[in-house]
């Protein structure tokens, strides 16, 4: 889309289109800056993440982003692909009240969590309110080189993460060991529901020392010797019933798979001439490409 | 003697993609196009090689759900089918084509399709996992695996499922290649410190990590990159790719096949020609789609695309292996100075970066191996197990998190389009569990019906359908595809709950969704010893 095309849209279609681009600090734009910073995305990236018909990004693109880039080539089929029509169901909640902490990167973790429709139920019974009136928080804790028990950790501090179930956590501490304790806070109220597993960020400081190990190289050998063996033992075709077409192409397949020739070796301190790899010198030269 | 190593790795995978509920399936195509421009070019290459007596040395990975496609008998029986039909879009190209270039490129596509269907019909019988295996028999080639089913395992939350990814991966691999993985590609290399005694338990001795890991390990590596180190955790190694000699091949801005005498990968006749002309060769429902059919070349950073020139394009390949070589020597030669023991290095790459995205890929590899051999002393190839077993005492370090994605961690898998399949992937991991404790040793269709779980759970795990997500090319694919295994899996778990087995559903499943036929879900079990 040019920039006419996308100054006419309203705000709320920009953030859509913003979105499938991955603009960051898309929400505290002003409307021109989204038509700016979509642009920008969509120079940037290669394909367009709506279903291109016919327009296709040109070699340009290549000098210009990431080696995904190239990796998502084997994926790239020129049409957008095609639903599976098969009745799908995907539960919202597996009814068990848990939350789950996983590493991003350095400084950020992922948690989701899941709350039992019986617990609940149970809550609103203790306190007395309905669910859309308390609210679901995150305590943080830093529990780096502590056995946490809910009171002992390093710091703490508490996220409200919004209705959904998941939520990205800023850290910024790498090196460090965390936990994320779901939690409800309603009026003075405040309970806790579930602690997730303890994860470590990757630390990312360099640290000096030398120490030296041997690898246990003892499958390799193994492994070796096991295709040693196998080396000379070439499967038998049958010819018998191959017509003779068939017969000429199994001859030459076995002469191919028998074992090479002396002079198939490396040829130390022997070599032949340069290979200069013209297509026009040399008979074994690939020709065609 | 050399004074260097250099080990090329090509990482082979495609997620498991079969419909056989349809006649024609779109993402299949994956698995087409990278056949023929990648898996039998290579194999190709290395009867060439071979016969010339031209010595090489080469890792590939072909993972788990690859080695379950290449050996399937519908998908076989359909890629005959469309090579048939690519080779009747070929032969009419050559009646279209007039003069000049395009004519040129016609003939030669018919020529390599014909040839290379020719090749997978009667040489090689259609078996190309037997080829592959044939060549690392002969001592050219060293197959690794992957996580069974190519799963980011940081991102996992059981010991027991990566336990369980690795048995059916050493499995798998065992039965296709005739023996132990010795090396695995870790998905992604995302790699976290516990999963180093899991390798070796597995009987694996070598892994690939990626290169800034070496800097921020305890201690940093004191060889870089170019020597692989012991892991603290376990005695197992780690190789890293060399980033200066990969960015060179894979840069989208500095690499090789950004060159604009190379064929231009996004102007194919599929797009390019008229719809009433090519509609025979393009999705039956009428979308336009690659062909694989293409005659521009990159020209620049302009629409107006010229004419490919084949022979331009060769000379090309060959002065740039020749610039590589040049450059690996010069490189050798630094480092040898200043380490005790030969220098290696490192470049893994997507295989299906060669011949799918860059199309002059294989013969650019052809080149460098020929060149290698012929032209110099300096560098010699090797594989990671060659220079373990020559060198087997190394630097020990603990190895952090890390993956080769952006910012080298798991952003790319955790990240906003594709977070919400965490939740339901972990579940499918408690229940599995569950499951196997609690019918341990069933037999018949409970057994089945546990089997097919796994397989589902391993299915909705592939870390493709994240990458996809996020990277915005067959969205809705990924997205129900993962929904469909989560869908499958959580059927089945309620059937198998309450003891209502329902047999129709159950062999449909095994009948779609048919990859690793030998798995078996006492892997699952928390007992469950890798080694032994």
């Amino acid at each position: 889309m040019n920039k006419q095309e996308l100054s006419k849209l309203s705000k709320k279609k920009l953030l859509e289109i913003a979105k499938k681009w991955a603009v960051t600090g898309r929400h505290a734009m002003r409307k021109a800056e989204l038509v700016q910073e979509i642009l920008a995305q969509q120079k940037k990236a290669k394909p367009s993440p709506m279903p291109a018909k016919k327009s296709k990004p040109s070699g340009k693109a290549l000098k210009k982003s990431s080696d995904t880039v190239v990796r998502r080539a084997k994926f790239e089929l020129g049409a957008p692909g095609k639903a599976i029509d098969e009745d799908v169901f995907v539960p919202a909640s597996y009814q068990k009240t848990e939350i789950q902490l996983l590493v991003k990167n350095p400084t950020e973790l992922f948690a989701y969590w899941d709350v039992a429709r019986k617990d609940v139920h149970a809550l609103e019974a203790q306190l007395q309110a309905r669910e859309k009136d308390f609210q679901y928080v995150l305590l943080v804790h830093d529990v780096t080189l502590v056995d946490f028990n809910g009171h002992n950790a390093n710091a703490s501090f508490e996220l409200s993460p919004g209705p959904a179930n998941r939520f990205f956590v800023q850290v910024d501490r790498a090196g460090a060991a965390f936990c994320v304790e779901l939690a409800v806070r309603y009026k003075q109220h405040f309970k806790v529901l579930a602690r997730s597993n303890t994860v470590a960020t990757p630390k990312t400081h360099k640290t000096e020392g030398l120490a030296w190990a041997e690898v246990d190289i003892k499958p390799i050998k193994k492994a070796k010797a096991k295709l040693k063996r196998r080396q000379y033992v070439k499967p038998l075709i049958s010819m018998a019933n191959l017509p003779d077409k068939e017969k000429v192409r199994t001859q030459q397949r076995i002469r191919r798979a028998a074992p090479a020739a002396p002079e198939a070796k490396p040829t130390a301190g022997k070599r032949k001439q340069p290979y200069v790899g013209s297509p026009y010198v040399g008979s074994t030269y690939p020709t065609e490409i | 003697m050399a004074q260097g190593y250099y080990a090329l790795m090509l990482h082979a995978h495609l997620p498991f993609v079969r419909h056989p509920e349809r006649d024609y399936f779109l993402e299949e195509n994956w698995l087409f196009e990278a056949i023929t421009e990648t898996y039998l070019p290579l194999l190709q290459m290395f009867e060439r090689l071979t016969r010339e007596g031209v010595p090489f040395r080469l890792t590939m990975s072909i993972t788990p759900p690859l080695v379950n496609m290449l050996q399937d008998s519908l998908l076989q029986y359909r890629y005959k089918r469309h090579m048939e039909k690519l080779i009747e879009l070929a032969e009419k190209e050559k009646a279209r084509t007039r003069d000049g270039r395009e004519k040129i490129m016609a003939n030669l596509y018919h020529r390599r399709f014909s040839t290379a269907l020719d090749y997978y019909l009667h040489d090689i019988n259609m078996d190309m996992i037997a080829r592959f295996r044939e060549f690392q028999e002969r001592g050219v080639l060293d197959i690794v695996t992957c996580s069974a089913t190519h799963t980011f395992l940081p991102l996992v939350k059981r010991q027991e499922t990566i336990k369980a990814q690795l048995a059916t991966a050493r499995d798998c691999h065992r039965r296709a290649f005739g023996v132990n993985p010795v090396g695995i590609w870790l998905a992604e290399c995302g790699f976290y410190p516990p999963l180093a005694p899991l390798l070796h338990q597995t009987g694996l001795v070598y892994f690939f990590a990626e290169a800034a890991t070496f800097d921020t390990s305890d201690p940093q590596a004191v060889y870089g990159v170019h020597a692989p180190v012991t892991c603290r955790e376990a005695p197992v190694a780690a190789f890293a790719r060399d980033m200066e000699a990969s960015s060179q091949v894979w840069h989208a801005k500095i690499g090789y096949p950004g060159d604009f005498a190379y064929r231009e990968f996004y102007r194919d006749i599929g797009f390019d020609l008229d719809f009433d002309y090519i509609k025979p060769y393009i999705d039956p429902e009428g979308i336009r789609i690659n062909t694989g059919i293409k005659y521009k070349s990159i020209t620049g950073p302009t629409e107006d695309k010229q004419a490919y020139n084949p022979f331009t394009a060769i000379e090309r390949a060959s002065q740039h292996a020749d610039h590589f070589l040049s450059n690996r020597i010069a490189q050798i030669q630094h480092l040898s100075r200043n380490m005790d023991r030969p220098p290696l290095v490192v470049t893994p790459f997507d295989a299906e970066l060669f011949g799918h995205w860059w199309y002059e890929g294989p013969l650019f590899l052809e080149f460098l191996i020929k060149k290698m051999h012929y032209n110099q002393d300096v560098v010699a190839m090797v594989t990671p197990a060659d220079y373990l077993e020559r060198y087997p005492v190394n630097q020990q370090v603990s190895l952090p998190y890390s993956s080769w994605g952006e910012k080298g961690y798991a952003d790319f898998w955790l990240s906003e389009p594709n977070a919400w399949i965490y939740q339901h992937l972990h579940t499918m991991e408690d229940r599995m569990v569950e499951m196997a404790v609690n019918h341990r040793g069933a037999q018949g269709t409970l057994a089945r019906a546990l089997n097919q779980c796994m397989r589902e759970l391993f299915l909705a795990q592939s870390s493709d359908w994240a990458f996809i997500m996020r990277n915005a090319t067959s969205v809705q694919y990924a997205e129900r595809r993962t929904k469909n295994h989560i869908n499958r899996f959580n059927t089945l778990y309620e059937q198998v709950k309450h003891g209502t087995i329902d047999e129709a559903y159950l062999a449909e499943l095994a009948s779609r969704d048919n990859i690793f036929p030998d798995i078996d879900f006492h892997w699952f079990l928390p007992e469950f010893q890798l080694h032994g």
